[in-house]
């Protein structure tokens, strides 16, 4: 008598399961099918992310800051997928500024371990970066970690030195001041150099550029920036990169909450404009040809 | 034009110091002369605010053949370095009502892109030379280091552009502009650090739309491309709303 009773019962279990099995598959397809079109049309060269909001979405869903940022790292594995399907050849992330030192100290080591044990993860064999061929850049002034944050980004960088295929810069800790002012710093001290001509003093915008620590690493000029969690400032992320020829969009989500539906609009927007300006481009020189 | 008056006249109201306006091409420094005539109101002064303001026109398309905006330069050879841009100061106010508030003149800052990267290329050349006439005197050679605080200083202080605390980007052709995502145009990198940036494109975008089924050069003239008190009190808003942690 109890066995048909049992059977119907887990029967009634399995297949909703299986049935929801399924549909995640689908979804997962749905994704992945949706990013190859995407990619078929224009791509951006360079995408930064500024990664804000970990704090509060943490604060919001009642869990602890140290969770909040690790939640924040599982975005990022995400956001990363997704572009290096889209092809994106370069993507940056505001890890650490410089300024956030002066966070609570046990917020602040809770970040410095997450730096360790991730960087370590993302490079290690058989994971994301491996997997695209994607070269890891640690940007910023990093003799301000302590020494363990320091060996692991070494050994970070040489383990995906030979992969050429795309590029990720970490900036941490990072000031885009910092930066412009190394870069500045360094082009004075070319100029300045015994074996340089007495009279030349040669330092144009060029130059700058060309000398910024993001630069110098191989990275192409911005093309859009992208700031969760609603701030609408630039908090000191590449600002010499992105005063122009970049979009920047502000999205409302925060950071650990943003995924592809938030992203597709940027990209879609990107088409967009790619789309227009050849337009006019077109316009133009049909103009010019008619008269 | 109007729109600088506008902003200009907000600003007086609200009694903000500072007003800087940006353009890519240098129109609006080719047009000093009649801001300089414009400038004269007679509104009763509100409360005062210390912030400064920023508007920001990006580019009118196509493209103009506006000749290079003349770069105002102070021409000083210490290692100040100097960055071009013209500097107006508009006089306060006739104050009728409001006597123990002290009218602030407000300072308006016209620039254009000498203003941004040249102007840090230009402020790096001069600190090279200054060194390089340092070492000539025998000064000992440490290795030369610069300093975030040091470069700021050349860029910010005395001959230098203050940071703004709040950027109004508006399209000068919103027909066009709805098009394109918001964009800095070359505005001074080194001075946006903390900056809040606003920028409007839906308003405007909802009535571009209508105007798709008219032929272009008449919905360019329909389209108001002037700087709205409504969209200035929506900035205002958001800037109200807006949290600065600074890092903590």
């Amino acid at each position: 008598m109890a066995k048909p009773f049992t059977l119907v019962f887990l029967l009634s279990i399995l297949y909703p399961f299986q049935w929801i099995l399924a549909k995640l598959r689908i979804t997962r397809l749905a994704q992945r099918s949706l990013l190859h079109i995407l990619a078929a049309g224009s791509i951006p060269r360079h995408v930064g992310f500024v990664m804000d909001g970990n704090r509060r979405y943490a604060r919001g869903k009642g869990k602890l800051v140290q969770e909040g940022h690790g939640d924040g790292y599982l975005a990022l594995r995400r956001v990363l997928e997704i572009c290096l399907r889209l092809n994106i050849r370069c993507v940056s992330v505001y890890a650490f500024a410089i300024d956030n030192f002066k966070r609570p100290q046990e917020e602040v080591t809770a970040l410095m371990q997450l730096a360790e044990s991730k960087l370590m993860e993302l490079c290690s064999h058989g994971d994301l970066l491996q997997e695209y061929g994607v070269k890891l850049n640690v940007i910023g002034r990093r003799s301000l970690f302590p020494e363990s944050v320091q060996a692991a980004v070494r050994k970070a960088e040489e383990l995906t030195e030979g992969n050429n295929r795309s590029i990720l810069n970490v900036c941490m800790p990072y000031s885009s001041r910092d930066e412009i002012t190394t870069a500045v710093e360094d082009c004075i001290r070319e100029v300045l150099a015994p074996a340089n001509d007495f009279m030349s003093c040669e330092i144009s915008e060029d130059t700058i550029n060309s000398h910024l620590m993001s630069v110098k690493q191989g990275s192409p000029p911005l093309d859009i920036l992208v700031r969760t969690s609603g701030v609408k400032r630039l908090s000191d992320f590449m600002l010499w990169q992105c005063c122009e020829n970049t979009q920047l969009h502000f999205s409302n989500t925060y950071w650990p909450d943003f995924g592809l539906f938030d992203f597709v609009p940027i990209i879609l927007e990107w088409q967009r404009s790619v789309w227009f300006r050849r337009q006019d481009v077109w316009l133009r020189d049909s103009h010019s040809r008619n008269r | 034009m109007k729109s600088i008056f506008r902003a200009i006249s907000w600003c007086q109201q609200l009694g903000i110091p500072q007003l800087s306006v940006y353009d890519v091409e240098g129109i609006i420094l080719n047009n000093v002369e009649t801001i300089r005539e414009g400038v004269v109101t007679e509104s009763p002064f509100k409360d005062s605010e210390f912030d400064r303001r920023h508007i920001h026109y990006p580019p009118t398309p196509p493209s103009s053949d506006y000749s290079e905006s003349r770069p105002l330069s102070p021409q000083e050879d210490v290692s100040g370095g100097h960055i071009p841009f013209l500097t107006l100061c508009i006089p306060p106010l006739q104050s009728a009502s409001r006597a123990s508030k002290t009218p602030q003149s407000l300072t308006l800052n016209v620039l254009s892109r000498e203003a941004s990267k040249p102007a840090i290329a230009s402020v790096a050349r001069a600190i090279a030379r200054t060194e390089r006439r340092n070492s000539k005197f025998g000064v000992k050679d440490h290795g030369f280091k610069l300093s975030v605080n040091n470069l700021e200083s050349y860029l910010e202080e005395k001959n230098g552009l203050a940071p703004p605390d709040f950027m109004i980007i508006h399209p000068v052709h919103p027909s066009k502009y709805h098009r394109s995502p918001i964009g800095l145009h070359g505005y001074p990198p080194w001075q946006i650090r903390l900056t809040e940036i606003y920028c409007n494109r839906f308003r405007k975008q909802y009535e571009a739309r209508l105007m798709w089924f008219l032929p272009s050069h008449v919905s360019s003239t329909l389209l108001s491309s002037s700087f709205t008190e409504w969209e200035f009190r929506e900035a205002l808003d958001q800037f109200a709303s807006a949290e600065f942690r600074l890092g903590k």
